[in-house]
């Protein structure tokens, strides 16, 4: 199971968008789950944010490794969770 | 839509944040609408009907296409700009202004947006400071008085970026005084670029655009959302460099969709 982590924070208007691809894939793939993680709001998050050290938003982490920073498209997404398979 | 707080939209007396507005927008459409596709459209022949629309290797017909693909963030050009992307080097302050907190940070740009970003700014970061390459600021009256009375907002007027500098992560910024040609360094945790904005039209065919790449509309009553191609309509910034406002792009919205409405009766009528 590969899983795709989209951070995220509560203002970011283009955050899902990221998660809506991030599930498409996900539905045409098959064994991958689909995460979201808000790092303003989630203490948890915020330990993420400082783990990979993330400034900006969405980024995506595919099993924790950062994949994307911005929303990828379909076909790139694809491809990074087919290598990760 | 990235900005920040909207003060002007009818029927939110007390403001609405930006991506709010956009969620409601959403869920409104869903109500009309069988299906949204959240793809990035690559190319489009228009030269016959029906239009295609090819988005991810995926081909869409239509009877009638609104283009309303709107205009993004315009970046400076450096190359030490798109290696910083993400890390400190930004065009989105509610995305990312999080980050900055209790961190100084830059603002290139003098317009609104750049004003917008600068006063949002202040509230979650450390201190902003606002590079600006001209004496005076673009940006309207009412932002300018904010930004002034602020006093976690500093500028640097008559500047230009030359390099932004940092090894892993932003830790500066190289100006260069437009007047007197002397280079300077501003240390800063992050940088946020707000220098206007570049419409969305790379996939449409060049003799559809103006000069500045902007879609060109024919404009007048009805037809005012038309283009050069019978069909084909267009609302929003993606045409607009005028007004620019979310209001006048939801106006135009409703302007595309009644002139596509009448375009499609016509034909009909016409059979």
């Amino acid at each position: 199971m590969v899983e795709v982590n989209v951070l995220k924070t509560q203002m970011c208007p283009h955050c899902p968008r990221a998660t809506a691809v991030a599930k498409k894939v996900a539905s045409e793939l098959g064994g991958v789950q689909v995460k979201e993680t808000y790092l303003d709001t989630d203490p948890a998050g915020q330990e993420i944010a400082v783990k990979h050290e993330v400034m900006s938003v969405p980024t995506i982490l595919i099993n924790d490794r950062v994949a994307f920073v911005g929303v990828p498209n379909e076909s790139a997404l694809r491809k990074a969770i087919e290598e990760a398979q | 839509m990235i900005a920040t707080d909207v003060e002007d939209f009818p029927g939110f007396p007390k403001g609405v944040k930006g991506p709010e507005l956009t969620r409601l927008m959403r869920e409104q459409v869903e109500r009309f609408v069988e299906k949204i596709a959240d793809v990035d459209v690559s190319t489009v022949d228009f030269s016959k009907r029906p239009f295609k629309v090819v988005a991810e290797n995926k081909t869409y017909l239509a009877k009638v296409v609104i283009v309303a693909t709107g205009a993004s963030a315009k970046w400076l050009g450096l190359p030490n700009e798109k290696r910083l992307i993400g890390k400190g080097v930004s065009s989105c302050a509610v995305c990312d202004g999080w980050f900055f907190k209790g961190k100084h940070i830059a603002v290139i740009g003098g317009g609104d947006t750049a004003l917008r970003e600068a006063l949002y700014l202040a509230n979650v970061t450390g201190g902003v400071t606002v590079v600006h390459r001209r004496s005076e600021l673009r940006a309207q009256e009412v932002l300018q008085k904010r930004a002034f009375a602020d006093k976690r907002i500093k500028f640097v007027w008559n500047a230009t970026v030359d390099d932004i500098l940092g090894k892993d992560r932003v830790d500066g910024l190289k100006l260069k005084d437009v007047k007197t040609g002397k280079a300077s360094e501003l240390k800063v945790d992050g940088v946020f670029v707000a220098i206007g904005h570049t419409p969305n039209t790379g996939f449409l065919p060049k003799q559809m655009l103006d000069e500045k790449g902007f879609v060109a509309i024919k404009g007048g009553v009805p037809g005012h959302s038309s283009t050069s191609v019978p069909g084909v309509f267009a609302a929003g910034d993606v045409y607009d460099y005028t007004y620019m406002q979310a209001v006048t792009a939801a106006a135009g919205g409703c302007i595309a969709a009644q002139d596509a409405h009448r375009f499609l009766e016509a034909e009909k009528g016409g059979d």
